[in-house]
């Protein structure tokens, strides 16, 4: 797998100046390709800054209940992706390839990327997801 | 909180710093970034992460996660790839409170 487009930062945005500049995500065993990732520096540092800065105050005045609800319903959503989040990071198989489920975790965790799967399918059983 | 003397009261008030800007290491690339957010969000502190360099993937899928159960757009953030750059930036902004966790396995 060789995703031509760069994953994106969140809520950080490239400079023009900086979006052909992307370097490759490899697997230090393998060297192979996983992913693109953002080639963030100091101006996305300080963009990502000013955008957490932007929602401060909305967030430290919100309602302790709704804040609380928030928190745990991502806590709970990240206990039920944990599988999906764990494949992210599993190391190579015996057959020195990377596994076929982190292609699928990448797929299905980050939709918004590889447009394959949609929100509708992110809530259908995960049979395709498979572990060792 | 109880204190030790029956005569003595002691509050603990939790109130936000601003904003936590966390660096974390690529090992447990989960763990590392929840342990942190997870206290800084609770307080009322926004958040910037900065995953390893070896590890960005799960850091952007939580970030997504979070996106996805509404957590207000700005809230969390992710910036990957240049460590240099982008501690230099945050060390010399006085609005980021630094959390550093550094890889001390054994």
């Amino acid at each position: 797998m060789q995703p031509s487009n760069p994953l994106p930062m969140w809520n950080a945005r490239l400079t023009p100046d900086r979006i052909d500049g992307i370097p490759v995500l490899s697997h230090p065993a393998t060297d192979k390709l996983l992913a693109n990732v953002a080639n963030g520096g100091a101006p996305e540092a300080r963009g990502a800054v000013d955008r957490a800065e932007g929602a401060a105050e909305r967030w430290r005045s919100m309602l302790v209940k709704s804040a609380v609800r928030l928190l745990l319903r991502f806590a709970a959503f990240m206990l039920q992706e944990q599988d999906s989040l764990a494949a992210l990071c599993e190391p190579r198989n015996k057959a020195n390839r990377w596994p076929k489920q982190q292609e699928i975790a990448v797929c299905r965790i980050l939709p918004a990327h590889c447009g394959r799967r949609s929100r509708e399918d992110l809530r259908r059983p995960r049979a395709s997801v498979t572990h060792r | 909180m109880p204190a030790s003397h029956t005569d003595k009261r002691i509050l603990v008030l939790r109130q936000p710093v601003g904003i936590a800007a966390i660096v974390t290491p690529w090992n447990f690339p989960a763990a590392m970034i929840t342990r942190k957010i997870g206290p800084a969000l609770a307080a009322g502190c926004t958040v910037v992460v900065k995953p390893a360099e070896h590890t960005p993937l799960t850091a952007l899928a939580m970030a997504w996660l979070a996106r996805r159960q509404e957590l207000p757009n700005g809230v969390m953030n992710v910036v990957t790839r240049e460590a240099e750059a982008i501690l230099d930036a945050w060390l010399s902004d006085s609005r980021a409170y630094v959390k550093l966790h550094r890889l001390r396995s054994r």
